[in-house]
This record gives structure tokens, C-alpha cells and sequence, in this order.
């Protein structure tokens, strides 16, 4: 009940103020139209960039979704919040599952913006891979949740903050962002689907294991 | 008490690398023969692969040193495993340095996507990011959220390994040489042990010193601010 509650504290917060959301929107938008510009100076036929598209997609989401996840603990850190939590009953594993929650629909929606952008842009048609395309990047975002939320937990309390985080984020997503990107360029390849690729069970363990590591260590992270 | 037993251990661990190291430079450079392909520069395999070993030795004394940190907040476990650490790194960037002036001499090319290679390099970024942390983060918290991303970073090494293996790559040029070609002459395989054995020492000794230095700081902190 107090997870449910928690959650929908975050999502209310951020329906209210929309600052993560219009943050995401402009940087989805930003990083696509860089990309956009590399991609087409490179004068690549359109199968080449068909397969550059998820890897592309990979980088801005990585990105866009660093910048505004660090933005999720800020209300915490503020005023002792966090520790009010904590002198409420409210456990740190709670706390933990509430911010992965929320994070993982924050990020997701960007998610959207963010191929919705470059496929415009690139000219990608997604319509046809849109089932197994969601169950990757569902994955993918969720594991990405996990590790953020730990991540920023550490990086918020640091005067740099907005530096650290991707410093100490970006390094740890690397396998995740390996079978995320290597699924999706099979897919956009024309490849069919395959639900017993090594990359999907990759994926699905590193989910798992980032979650249960999340739960076991952020109660170090925000106790101390 | 610690400072005083790594006070004796330094310089006992610093005679011993230094005694290793000086005979594997001597059959490095003087008993080994040329390798019929590669000539000298293969020379480079017999620290550059101990160098690696070193590397995962000084990954998994920060993964016990920081489990061990969050189960009992002893100060000595979260100095040694900023030294682990900062030795792991260094170890890393040996391998990758080692690693590209090789490739350059036998591919000609200094770096190529090749699973050894890249696996290095996620893992020298890493212990990079471990380091930031150190440098950057909260004083006050730095010592439990290194250990949280010393865990996380130390468990996903095996990961980063086994993923890149998964990865596509045309014609893998890395030599597998421990696991599948073996080393023909045994005075190759002699060289490469006593190398091993150099770099895992040297890499005791610098984690023991640069613990002791850790510990030092944090003592000279303690008494600065009761001044």
C-alpha cells in the first residue's frame, strides 16, 4: 500500500510541475535532430541506416533519460524528505521499488518520444516490428530503471550531481545496452524474432539481477 | 594497527615483485626465443597477459573488501578497496596500452572490436567511474556508495565478459593462447608464469602500499578536525 502511495506521489509531482516531461520532449527532440544531421552528411542508402537505427535510438534514449532521471530524488533531497520517509515506516526497499516504478513509466514514455522522433526523422518504418520491438525496449528500460535509480540515489548527494551520473551510470549499462542494440538491429535487419536468442535471455537475467541487487543495496546508498 | 603490520608488509611484498619482476625480464628479454611469427614484440603477451590476471585479482579484492565494508563499516575494508581500485585500473590501462602497441605491430591497426579488447576497455571505464566517484562524491557518504558501485561495477564484470562473446565479430584476431593453443615451447610457458607471478606481486605490493596511504589520509583527517 505505501509503495502504491509513494508511487503515485512521484507520478502526481510530475503531472503537476511536467518538468522531466517537457525536459525529455525538448532533449528527445535535440539529440534526434544531431543524429539526424550526422547520419544523413554520411550519405548512407536507407538498409544501412535501417540498421544503425536502433543502436541510434539506444544512444539518444541513454542520454535523454540520464539527464532527466537525475531529477527523480531531487524532492527527497530536499527539506530531509528522505529521512521523513524513512522516520514514517516507510522501508528503504519500499522506497526502492516505488522510484523504480515511477522511473520505468518516465523513462518508457521517453522512450516513445525518443523513436518516435527518429524514426520521423530517418524515415524508419516500426509498425511492422512493433510486438517484439516493445518487449525489448520494455526490458530495456526497465533494467535501465534499476540501475538509475541506485545511481542517482549515489550521484544525488555529490555536489556534482548531474556530472557524476552519467559517469558512474553509462559504464554499467553496457551489457544491457549490448543485447538491447544487437536485438534490435537483428529485427530492423529483417531478421525474424527469436525468442530463444541468447540476447533475450541476456536481457531478461540482467533485469532480474539488477532489480535484486537495487533492493538489497539501496538501503546503503540512502541510509548512510 | 593495520598501518604498522602494512609498515612490514610493504617492503617484504616490494622484494619479493622486484626479485620476480628482474627474473622474468631475464627470461623475458634473454632466455625466451623469438616467436616465429610475431618476432620481439611478442615479447609484450608475457606482461600484457599478467598484467590482465593482476587486473581481475585486484576486481575481486574490491568486491570482497566492499561486501565486507557494508557488513561491518571497518575503515581498513573501504581503504583496500580503494586500493584495489586504483591498482585494478592501473592494470587495465597497462593491458590496453600493451595491448594496442601489439595489435598495431601485428594487425596494424591500434584497436579493432575484437571480445578481449573491448572487454577491457568497458572494464577500464569502470573502475574509471569508481575513481570519479572517489573524487567527486559526497565526503561524507563516499565510502558506503563506493562499495554499492564497487559490487554493482565488480558483479558485472563476468557479464561484460560473457556479453561480448556474444557479440559479432568477422575473424577473431586475439590469440586464445591459455585456452585452446597452448604454448609450444616450455620455456614460453615458463616466462609466462614467473610474468604472472611478477605482475599478481607487484599488484599485492601496490595495493598494500596505497592502503596504507588511505589509512594515513583518513587518520591525518581525524586529527585535522579535532583541531
Amino acid at each position: 500500500m505505501k509503495i502504491f502511495t509513494l508511487i503515485k506521489k512521484d507520478l502526481l509531482q510530475e503531472l503537476r510541475a511536467k518538468e522531466s516531461l517537457a525536459f525529455m520532449f525538448s532533449l528527445s527532440i535535440l539529440f534526434s535532430v544531431v543524429l539526424g544531421i550526422a547520419v544523413n552528411s554520411a550519405l548512407l542508402n536507407q538498409e544501412s541506416v535501417t540498421k544503425l537505427f536502433p543502436g541510434l535510438l539506444w544512444v539518444i534514449f541513454i542520454f535523454s533519460a540520464t539527464m532527466t532521471v537525475e531529477r527523480s530524488l531531487q524532492n527527497e533531497m530536499q527539506h530531509m524528505a528522505l529521512e521523513g520517509l524513512l522516520l514514517l515506516g516507510v522501508s528503504s526497499f519500499q522506497i526502492f521499488i516505488a522510484k523504480l516504478v515511477s522511473n520505468t513509466l518516465l523513462s518508457g514514455l521517453g522512450f516513445l518520444l525518443c523513436t518516435f522522433f527518429l524514426a520521423i526523422l530517418l524515415d524508419i518504418g516500426i509498425v511492422h516490428v512493433a510486438a517484439p520491438f516493445t518487449l525489448i525496449a520494455s526490458l530495456t528500460v526497465i533494467g535501465y530503471s534499476a540501475l538509475a535509480t541506485v545511481a542517482v540515489a549515489i550521484s544525488s548527494s555529490s555536489q556534482l550531481k548531474s556530472l557524476l551520473l552519467p559517469l558512474i551510470l553509462i559504464p554499467l549499462l553496457f551489457p544491457l545496452f549490448f543485447a538491447a542494440t544487437e536485438l534490435g538491429a537483428v529485427l530492423f535487419a529483417g531478421g525474424a524474432f527469436d525468442p530463444a536468442s541468447g540476447w533475450l535471455s541476456l536481457l531478461i537475467a540482467l533485469d532480474v539481477l539488477y532489480i535484486v541487487l537495487g533492493m538489497n543495496l539501496y538501503e546503503y546508498v540512502i541510509k548512510e | 594497527m593495520l598501518v604498522r603490520y602494512l609498515n612490514i608488509l610493504s617492503p617484504i611484498l616490494l622484494g619479493i615483485s622486484a626479485v620476480l619482476i628482474a627474473y622474468s625480464i631475464y627470461l623475458v628479454f634473454l632466455v625466451v626465443p623469438n616467436e616465429a611469427i610475431m618476432g620481439p614484440v611478442q615479447r609484450i603477451f608475457y606482461f600484457h597477459v599478467g598484467s590482465a590476471i593482476a587486473a581481475y585479482c585486484a576486481i575481486a579484492v574490491l568486491l570482497v573488501c566492499s561486501l565486507a565494508y557494508l557488513a561491518r563499516r571497518e575503515e581498513a575494508f573501504d581503504a583496500i578497496a580503494e586500493a584495489a581500485a586504483e591498482v585494478a585500473l592501473l592494470m587495465c590501462t597497462i593491458v590496453l596500452v600493451s595491448g594496442m602497441i601489439w595489435a598495431n605491430s601485428a594487425w596494424n591497426t591500434w584497436f579493432r572490436w575484437e571480445p578481449r579488447l573491448v572487454t577491457f576497455l568497458l572494464l577500464w571505464l569502470l573502475l574509471l567511474a569508481y575513481w570519479g566517484l572517489r573524487q567527486f562524491g559526497d565526503p561524507a557518504r563516499v565510502a558506503a556508495h563506493c562499495a554499492v558501485l564497487g559490487i554493482l561495477g565488480a558483479i558485472n564484470v563476468p557479464i561484460v565478459v560473457y556479453s561480448i562473446k556474444l557479440l559479432p565479430h568477422m575473424v577473431q584476431l586475439h590469440p586464445e593462447v591459455v585456452e585452446r593453443q597452448g604454448l609450444k615451447d616450455p620455456l614460453f610457458k615458463t616466462a609466462m608464469f614467473w610474468s604472472m607471478g611478477a605482475m599478481v606481486a607487484f599488484q599485492m605490493f601496490l595495493t598494500v602500499f596505497r592502503t596504507r596511504i588511505g589509512l594515513l589520509e583518513r587518520e591525518l583527517l581525524r586529527r585535522k578536525s579535532r583541531l
